[in-house]
């Protein structure tokens, strides 16, 4: 554990130029009582209802819509997120979610970063099997767009065949079981375009309208990229050094071919034709 | 087509209705179905927007990777970033000095998402949050979150 630490350490100075996360640092809201969490919680579940946005269901868990673990390591999820949005999506949007999100006045641990979900719903969230698209804001909230999402069934990293055409790549996931949603009151499937209103009198308890398109388009990304897949394999260790480095080293199938495909001199070299793929819809 | 639908609707109901395993319950779950109306909004349901234009730049993209084997290659992670980032950042792609400026944010996209972990399971409180079923029942009647528009 020692030499982990000193070892995360010198990758933090030598990478970020930061304070590592495992040494000291000033106060942080990850260190949150339980007191600190009924609150956010509270303030969440009562906007909600005590009842899940989506299917109704009681007993739903406050979810953050952008992850409470960023504040685990906030320096490193600061410069990765304003590496990312400044470079995406420019120098505006990025000072404007920055501040939500990192800093002392983060709204991380709030309700405005909560929406109540199922546990099914809220597992699924992280698995990127939807999204939720924020489409309006409202007076008093927001206006949501429940959307399943599509795969392409290839791993993170992993070559792309010479199809350009989302439309001909994505495809409903394959799998064994179902994962079927449906309102809890009416029965009837919880369907693609699904909108939904979060709405509050309490201004500080209605959804933040950036942070839920940040999330929308990460979570995109996520499903088209194989993301979700990889983030469930613990060798998964992306670096910011090394521009191959977040191909999973190994895990479930197809992750450590991709790995070794492109750690091979040959393929790299002499990129092998892609596999034809048959669209599956 | 519409008789067709419709006539087909009404047997079942009528099959419901005469079956006698049929429950007063049964029918309010019916009657709740039908009242949540299964009208969807499907405008502008588009998970990608400006698709074509996407699609030109993958090909672009990909046209050049294939100049040099230090510009990396066409794969996953940088298809899901041309699909969904806005337009303007990624324009234009002409040369390899483009590419990597592309392949130059995965690194941080990647590093984001594995720090984050989108949306992991919630850090659970240690006691239930104070609050009691009326409280809840009352802001459910007083707005109109959690109502899915059908």
């Amino acid at each position: 554990m020692r030499r982990s630490r000193s070892e995360a350490d010198k990758v933090c100075w030598h990478f970020f130029s930061l304070p590592s996360p495992f040494l000291p640092r000033p106060s942080l809201q990850f260190d949150r009582t339980p007191e600190d969490i009924n609150q956010s919680t509270s303030q969440c579940l009562l906007r909600d209802a005590g009842r899940c946005i989506i299917t109704g269901a009681r007993y739903p868990d406050a979810c953050h819509v952008f992850p409470f673990s960023s504040l685990k390591e906030p320096h490193k999820t600061s410069n990765c997120l304003q590496a990312t949005l400044f470079n995406l999506w420019g120098r505006h949007r990025e000072e404007r979610i920055s501040h939500l999100l990192v800093g002392d006045q983060n709204i991380v641990d709030t309700a405005q970063n909560m929406l109540a979900l199922s546990p099914s719903l809220h597992r699924l969230w992280g698995k990127a099997a939807f999204g939720l698209e924020p489409i309006a804001q409202l007076d008093n909230g927001v206006r949501l767009r429940f959307r399943w999402l599509k795969k392409t069934g290839l791993a993170l990293g992993q070559r792309m065949p010479e199809i350009f055409d989302p439309d001909e790549l994505l495809a409903s996931p394959d799998g064994p079981g179902s994962v079927n949603v449906r309102h809890l009151v009416t029965g009837r499937p919880i369907l693609d375009g699904e909108i939904i209103d979060v709405t509050s009198s309490d201004k500080s308890s209605r959804p933040n309208y950036e942070i839920l398109l940040l999330q929308w388009d990460l979570i995109k990304m996520v499903s088209l990229s194989g993301a979700a897949e990889a983030m469930e394999d613990p060798s998964w260790d992306p670096k910011p050094d090394d521009p191959f480095s977040w191909f999973p080293v190994s895990g479930p199938s197809g992750f450590g071919e991709s790995r070794a495909a492109q750690e091979s001199p040959e393929s790299r070299t002499v990129p092998p034709e892609p596999e034809p793929r048959t669209p599956s819809f | 087509m519409a008789n067709n639908w419709l006539a087909r609707a009404q047997s079942l109901i009528t099959q419901f209705e005469q079956n006698p395993s049929t429950t007063a319950q049964d029918r309010t779950a019916l009657i709740y179905f039908l009242e949540a109306s299964p009208i969807r909004n499907v405008n502008d349901m588009a998970l990608i927007d400006n698709v074509q234009t996407r699609v030109d730049l993958a090909q672009q993209f990909w046209q050049l990777t294939k100049r040099g084997p230090d510009l990396g290659y066409w794969n996953t992670a940088s298809w899901s970033i041309l699909m969904i980032a806005p337009l303007e950042p990624l324009h234009p792609l002409k040369n390899w000095p483009d590419v990597l400026r592309i392949q130059a944010l995965i690194p941080p996209l990647m590093i984001l998402l594995k720090t984050c972990k989108l949306n992991p399971l919630p850090l659970q409180p240690e006691a239930e949050p104070n609050l009691s079923m009326s409280s809840l029942n009352e802001a459910y009647r007083g707005s109109t979150s959690n109502r899915c528009r059908y």
